[in-house]
């Protein structure tokens, strides 16, 4: 047993200068582990601890889900209705009002400016992929008591108490609907602009969005602008606060600022080609 | 000279063999934009533009450009969010818990065994971790009235590991503190 002295004895040298023993400096004991190999004729080679006969012999295995001549489990039922068209389905990733007082906190998010995906996505913690059908945020209302700052905000999905938050803050939100192309120049404008190609239109909601987009409750951007002031109102009541008057407000040119239904970027005209190299705009001559 | 014949022929062919799949493609394909696009007309045919150096809606560009660094927090009054500024610099309590890039409390949630074993771990900790093992277990125990709670240091990476999850709870008590 002299080796396994001197093991020991070399492992107590070492330990010495190691800091610390933990589960990560540590391997099994010197043959502790049986050795793997396969034996061959008499010496072990005989079932080599795959059994007698059968699948587990052979490895054979049934298919995935066979259940031996029952009817299997994934057939077993006939229709999975709330199933019906999940591919294509348009996914709304969250983010929460909480969340977006940290950005502002943070200094991530400029609130003298108008909000929409591209700020998001610029501030780096948020990401969009409008490849796996992501059409936009959806703001929702957790921390919504923490929420105090004054925005000009464009989401693609907002519920009423998050519409009142902004509001009673005196803030402005708008859900406008962005179909993947103009969703994908959004997600990051320097790349896009780096393509050098002339920007294009926005298109129009497909039809099962149309009804929420038209609707003032939901501040959509295709509704009637009196109707949304007249809705805010009656949120204000619903709520019970009292609404802060835009019209007097010093940001005011900010928070009425909004886009074209046509428009993808702010201040920026459908048509036009951006050179961010030589910082230049070529514009239709009309 | 025969060879450069040749190869001029087979130039010609080619292009009219391009134009005749164009003709053959003129529904705009799907996934192509070579099929797709219109051939190109003469000059006269396009509208007249003009390239403007400086104009006025660069400022609309500039604002969606992202900025290259993590912008630095701006001094307020308060912070509605829960969210604080890093105060103290670990000279009074003998240890320091750096900020990370976000300037966030690095205080995460280990979730292992299909989230059955839960463990807190605050990283980046400078100095005394020793004493700051003992603050943190002091705090979780009194959360959870007097329950002992167990813990384990990494001097080396500068981790302290508590079971359980406390995250809530150590986030706020280094906010606290300053750190």
């Amino acid at each position: 047993m002299a080796h396994l002295r001197e093991t020991s004895d070399k492992a107590l040298k070492l330990l010495r200068t190691l800091p610390r023993v933990q589960i990560g400096n540590l391997r099994p004991n010197p043959n502790s582990k049986q050795n793997d190999k396969r034996g061959r004729a008499q010496h072990g080679g005989d079932k080599h601890g795959a059994g007698n006969k059968g699948s587990g012999q052979r490895q054979n295995f049934m298919r995935l889900g066979y259940e031996t001549g029952n009817q299997p489990f994934y057939l077993r039922f006939p229709y999975e209705p709330y199933y019906k068209g999940h591919h294509m389905k348009r996914q709304y990733p969250p983010i929460s009002l909480l969340q977006l007082q940290v950005l502002i906190d943070t200094n991530r998010i400029d609130t003298s400016q108008p909000i929409d995906i591209s700020t998001l996505c610029n501030s780096g913690l948020l990401k969009l992929k409008p490849a796996e059908l992501e059409y936009g945020f959806q703001l929702t209302d957790d921390g919504l008591d923490n929420f105090k700052a004054k925005i000009n905000i464009e989401v693609q999905h907002a519920s009423e108490a998050v519409i009142a938050a902004i509001e009673k803050n005196g803030g402005v939100i708008r859900t406008a609907y962005y179909d993947p192309r103009s969703l994908h120049m959004l997600v990051n404008p320097k790349k896009w602009f780096q393509k050098g190609v002339p920007i294009p239109s926005r298109m129009l909601p497909p039809q099962d969005a149309v009804d929420y987009y038209t609707n003032p409750k939901n501040r959509g951007y295709l509704a009637n602008p009196e109707e949304i002031s007249q809705d805010r109102l009656v949120l204000a009541q619903k709520y019970g606060y009292e609404l802060p008057k835009i019209e007097k407000d010093s940001a005011y040119e900010m928070l009425t600022t909004a886009k074209d239904p046509r428009q993808v970027f702010y201040g920026l005209e459908p048509g036009w080609l951006v050179n961010i190299v030589d910082k230049t705009i070529t514009k239709r001559k009309d | 000279m025969a060879a450069s014949g040749k190869a001029l022929l087979g130039s010609s062919l080619c292009q009219k063999l391009t134009q005749f799949t164009r003709n053959l493609y003129s529904q705009p394909a799907l996934l192509s934009s070579f099929r797709s696009s219109r051939q190109v007309q003469e000059l006269e045919k396009y509208p007249e533009v003009e390239v403007v150096a400086n104009p006025p809606e660069w400022r609309f560009v500039e604002r969606l450009l992202p900025p290259e660094t993590v912008p630095q927090p701006v001094a307020q009054k308060d912070y509605p969010s829960g969210w604080r500024p890093q105060t103290e610099d670990g000279s009074k309590a003998g240890y320091y818990v750096a900020r990370t890039k976000n300037h966030m409390v690095p205080v995460y949630l280990q979730t292992r065994f299909r989230g059955q074993r839960r463990i807190t771990v605050v990283r980046r900790v400078q100095g005394d971790i020793w004493a700051l093992e003992k603050d943190l277990r002091s705090a979780v125990e009194k959360s959870r009235n007097g329950k002992l709670c167990a813990t384990r240091v990494n001097e080396l990476s500068g981790q302290i590991h508590i079971h359980g999850d406390h995250v809530d709870v150590l986030r706020d008590y280094l906010k606290e503190r300053g750190f």
